[in-house]
This record gives C-alpha cells, structure tokens and sequence, in this order.
C-alpha cells in the first residue's frame, strides 16, 4: 500500500513539474489558392468529404444546388479581408481538422479571399 | 494564487484534523448520496470500492437552434469514453479520451474523508488530472517553439460534500486549472468554484444541478505604449442540470448544459457561451459498475 502511495505521489508530482506558461501567437492569415471555382472545386470537396453527414439532416446542407445557398444564408463565409475569421475556414481548420487536405483548405481559403462568388 | 495555497493548506489541515476525531467517536459511515463517479461533469467525492471497474460514457450534442436538426441531436457531438479503477476503497486512478481537442486524460481521486452518522458532516475528497491534447503540433505556435509540454493542462480540486436528510446532496469544489499554453486572449493559470445539488424524488431518481463559478477573467495584453494589443476574452459560468436514473448497477443522466466541453479543464479555462444567451445543449451520461 505504502509503495502504491509513493508511486501515485512521484507520478503526480512529475507530471505537475512539467509547467510553462506560454501563450500561443495567433498566426497570420496566409494566402489561399487563386482562380478558385466553386462548382468545379469547393463542391467537389463538399462531395468527397462532407456530404456524407451534411446531406439535409445535418446544417449546413452541402449538396451540389444546395450549399452555396446555405454557406451564403448562414454567414459561414466573411468578407475576404476576414477570411480567415470565416466559420468555413475555421471548422475545416479546427474542428473539422483532418477532414480536408491542407490544399483543399487553401482553396476553401482562396474563394473566400476571392470574394466567395457561385461560379 | 497565494490566498488559494493558504486556503488550500488550511482545508487539508482541518480535514486532518477531522479524521482523528472520527477515529475517536467510531460512528458508521452515511450512504452516500452521490453514488457515481460524476454528477454532470463535475467529479463528486464518490469513489469505487477496492478492485471495482467503472466505466463512463458522456455525449454531448451540438447547441440547440432549430428543429431542423432536431434542437442539436443531428448537429456535431462530443464524446468522451472513460474507465476508472479503484486501487483501493480510497484512491481511485482513471484514463480518458475524449474527441473534441482529442484530449487524453489521466485522472486520480482520493477520498479523505467520509461522512459519519455522527462527528463527521462532510465528506472530503482531493480530484485531480493531467490531460493531454493529442492534436497536430501546428495548433501549438510555431514550429521552432513548439514544446510537448505545450499539450498538457491540469486540474486540481477539493471536493466537500454533505448528505441533508435522506434525499439532498450538496458539494462544493474550489477548483485550480492550468494551462501550459493557452491562445491569445486566455489565462494560464484559471480558478473557480464549483457548486452541485442532488435531490432524490423517488427510489434512484433524482434532479441533479451544477454550477460553475470562475474566479477570475483573463486580461487585455498591453502595448509598450499602453494601449490594448490583445483583447482579454471574457470566461462564462458554466451551468447544467437534468435528471438522473440509477438501477443497481447502472446510472443514466440526460441534462442540458451551457458547455460541451467534457473535460472539466477547458470547460473552466475557455466556456465562451453565455447562460443568458441561451446557449444550451442536450447531453446524457451513462455510467456502469463493473
């Protein structure tokens, strides 16, 4: 029993000696891809990627003849000098992490940038 | 932080000192009115006895907005799956995971003291956690400061709670959490109070409540000049409350909650939804004794 204790005490006090207290810079904003389509490439993305569970059920819808509407009517998608800020950019980059390429978030991030036009 | 460590220092001493008196009157121990792990997300003094395994399953939906996705039950979830071992009737070690941050946890509990028939009103119990955040390193600055400790915060707390008759349940935890790294605008070193109710309506049927108070809010970081380079964000109470259904061997809990973050630590450290927005959510706890 004693040596449970002594070990659990170590182990507790090991991990706790293990302190920083850094803050983590918020980094700046880079620059998307250009040229970027919307039904050639960000629905393609939303196709391979998203539909399976944002297909009616589950908001935004992001079928094709869907989800340009639903992005646009949801404010998923800010002003391109706030593109970064977008909760399209940042679910892909935050909660949604691993689901699309770094490549297909530059481009999700480049449409924004470039205005978020349906063409 | 000083006032916490006298605070902290001079609990200890007293339930120390509570338990030689214990020893003395030879009173029995009160059942426990809180018989699982968790109340909400809040840790009570409960342990499991010797030998015993439990495991916990807790779900969080997405926010409630609408009816199109059902009030948040089709929206994206939280889940976290834990398992706890009791080493002794005392102490109590678990492991965790949880999807949200991908968080992996370590946890222990020591119960200090129990509630006696007579000599002994309170139950006392230390919880404490190292949780780890298992995402890529590019959401820990940059590369050539990214550190590994940067993954990991902790939480320390002191769990006193009372038994009130036959059917109440109150406790009240002060809370410490810390962040090895935090984003801009946040707090590494994070405080609160922690408040939970139990009321049993009939047979193992109950209305559990827990609220949590943060002590403090993060600050506006400041320019050489004085003026505001970065805004300090403001931290929310957290607050939830449902109804429990025991059995013998299980515990079902369906609540609504302000948060959804599981893992107490980010709940203290980073709730930005606010109760008097209506920020609720659905969630269940699921809770079997092995």
């Amino acid at each position: 029993m004693r040596r449970v204790i002594i070990i659990v005490t170590g182990l507790v006090i090991a991990i706790l000696s293990a302190c920083s207290d850094y803050t983590i810079p918020t980094p700046p904003c880079e620059e998307g891809a250009t040229d970027v389509s919307y039904s050639g490439d960000i629905q393609a993305i939303f196709d391979n990627k998203c539909v399976s569970c944002h297909s009616g059920a589950q908001s935004p819808d992001l079928r094709k003849g869907w989800s340009y509407d639903e992005l646009i009517d949801g404010a998923y998608v800010a002003e391109p000098e706030f593109a970064c800020e977008s909760t399209l950019y940042q679910i892909f980059s935050g909660t949604h992490d691993g689901r699309a390429s770094d490549d297909e978030i530059l481009q999700i991030l480049g449409w924004i940038q470039e205005g978020a036009q349906d063409n | 932080m000083k006032r916490y460590l006298q605070l902290t220092t001079l609990a200890s001493i007293l339930a120390l000192m509570f338990s030689g008196t214990l020893l003395a009157q030879e009173s029995e121990d009160v059942y426990p009115i809180f018989e699982t792990l968790t109340l909400i997300d809040n840790q009570t003094t409960f342990n499991p006895y010797k030998g015993a395994l439990n495991l916990e399953i807790q779900h969080r939906f997405a926010q409630i907005k609408e009816i199109s996705d059902i009030y948040g039950i089709f929206g994206s979830a939280n889940t976290r799956i834990g398992l706890s071992y009791g080493i002794t009737d005392k102490i109590m070690v678990g492991l965790g995971t949880t999807r949200s941050y991908m968080q992996q946890d370590l946890n222990w509990k020591y119960s200090i003291l129990s509630q006696k028939t007579s000599g002994m009103p309170i139950s006392l119990s230390y919880f404490g956690n190292a949780v780890l955040d298992a995402r890529d390193s590019k959401y820990f600055g940059p590369e050539d400061e990214y550190k590994y400790i940067y993954r990991f915060s902790y939480l320390n707390q002191l769990i006193v709670a009372s038994k009130i008759g036959e059917k109440i349940g109150i406790q009240v935890a002060p809370t410490f959490v810390y962040y090895n790294a935090v984003p801009e605008g946040y707090r590494n070193d994070n405080y609160s109070v922690d408040v939970g109710a139990k009321f049993q309506v009939f047979g193992f049927h109950s209305i559990i409540l827990e609220y949590d108070q943060p002590l403090v809010q993060p600050q506006d970081m400041l320019d050489d000049a004085g003026n505001v380079e970065i805004e300090g964000k403001t931290i929310y109470p957290n607050l939830a409350f449902g109804v429990e259904i025991g059995t013998s061997t299980h515990s079902f809990r369906v609540f609504v909650s302000n948060y959804n973050n599981i893992v107490k630590n980010r709940s203290v450290a980073f709730n930005d939804r606010s109760i008097k927005d209506g920020d609720f959510q659905f969630g269940f706890n699921i809770s079997i004794r092995f």
